[in-house]
């Protein structure tokens, strides 16, 4: 119910008038979101490769400085993403590669906040040329691997439009 | 021209233009490729520009391979996508934009790399005197085409979207 509510609000918002009716808007935010795709996916992967065992070398804590670069790419994909968005809400909501997309944010979201609780300051102690933990490596790869099928999710929309999945739920 | 058309009726071009799931999946791995080689060179830059001093000046070069494999997952992805469609893309404009800033790119990337890599010690020339660095440990040289790369890789990805669009009308 409140998820309709929220469709609706969008649906007759001022930003909703302002990406359906104005084209450039939306291809400007479409744009900004493909840049917002390239900071946030290179910043995330060179951390991750490096904690699945590349580049030795570099103590991974040096790395640590990627992790702001690649909040500052998604908070650029999500405001632009919104936009998008409410550019026809009930179509992307009604669209299962849009909700399977969400849903695969959520899951890198829960997996970068593992990241954080449980593995940071583990890594930030090791030396360079010593191995990351086998749960921070699964981390890592559950990483690059969600993103990559955020970017998929994101490419297939258009073609998953008006199509229906029995097994998603339609309540969600 | 004639055989942009030859080209885009191929059997085969045909079968992937329409079908509904590997016309995308190019698309996402031409995605990919571009945030992994925009991706990198962003963080590349910055360093070089002054931000993100953790990251230790020596381990730039050593970034390159990932530059590299965006590069050539797009230039195979990209190939593809305009064998489909080649001749409307070849008399846009903002395609033959988009095609010279990602020639300029890769020339500014090339330079960039060069700049950054360890002197060879085998190299004829004896160093010179050291060149004056700022906080950042870089060059004014260095943070000139570092500017100009994330310029121009931005503005690619722009004259891409902008080509797509047009498409799409």
């Amino acid at each position: 119910m409140a998820v309709s509510a929220l469709l609706h609000w969008l649906a007759h918002s001022q930003l909703n008038e302002l990406a359906s009716h104005t084209r450039w808007v939306f291809a400007a935010a479409q744009a900004i979101h493909f840049m917002g795709l390239s900071v946030l996916l290179g910043a995330v992967t060179l951390l991750d490769l490096r904690i699945l065992g590349l580049a030795r070398n570099v103590a991974i804590a040096r790395l640590f400085g990627l992790i702001p670069l690649a909040l500052v790419g998604f908070g650029v994909q999500l405001i632009t993403g919104v936009i998008m968005f409410s550019a026809d809400p009930s179509r992307y909501w009604s669209n299962p590669g849009f909700r399977i997309k969400m849903l695969l944010i959520v899951l890198a979201g829960l997996n970068a906040l593992w990241f954080w609780l449980l593995e940071h300051r583990r890594l930030q102690q090791l030396q360079p040329f010593t191995a990351a933990p086998p749960s921070a490596q699964v981390v890592a790869a559950i990483s690059i691997l969600v993103w990559i099928l955020v970017i998929a999710f994101g490419r297939f929309l258009p073609y998953l439009d008006g199509i229906e999945l029995r097994w998603l739920p339609s309540g969600l | 021209m004639s055989a942009l058309v030859w080209m885009k009726e191929l059997p085969w071009v045909v079968a992937f233009r329409e079908s509904s799931w590997v016309y995308p999946s190019v698309e996402t791995v031409h995605g990919i490729g571009m945030g992994l080689l925009v991706g990198t060179l962003t963080v590349i830059d910055i360093r070089v520009l002054g931000g993100l001093r953790r990251l230790p000046l020596e381990l730039l070069p050593k970034l390159s391979p990932f530059l590299w494999v965006g590069f050539v997952l797009n230039a195979c992805s990209g190939v593809l996508m305009f064998m489909s469609d080649g001749p409307r893309l070849i008399d846009n404009w903002i395609f033959q934009a988009k095609m010279i800033l990602i020639g300029l790119g890769l020339v500014i990337a090339w330079r960039l790399q060069r700049e950054l890599a360890p002197a060879s010690p085998h190299a004829r020339v004896p160093a010179g005197p050291p060149r004056v660095r700022g906080p950042a440990g870089t060059s004014q040289r260095m943070q000139l085409i570092a500017a100009l790369s994330l310029l121009i890789w931005y503005a690619a990805i722009v004259a891409g979207r902008v080509t797509a669009f047009l498409g799409d009308q």
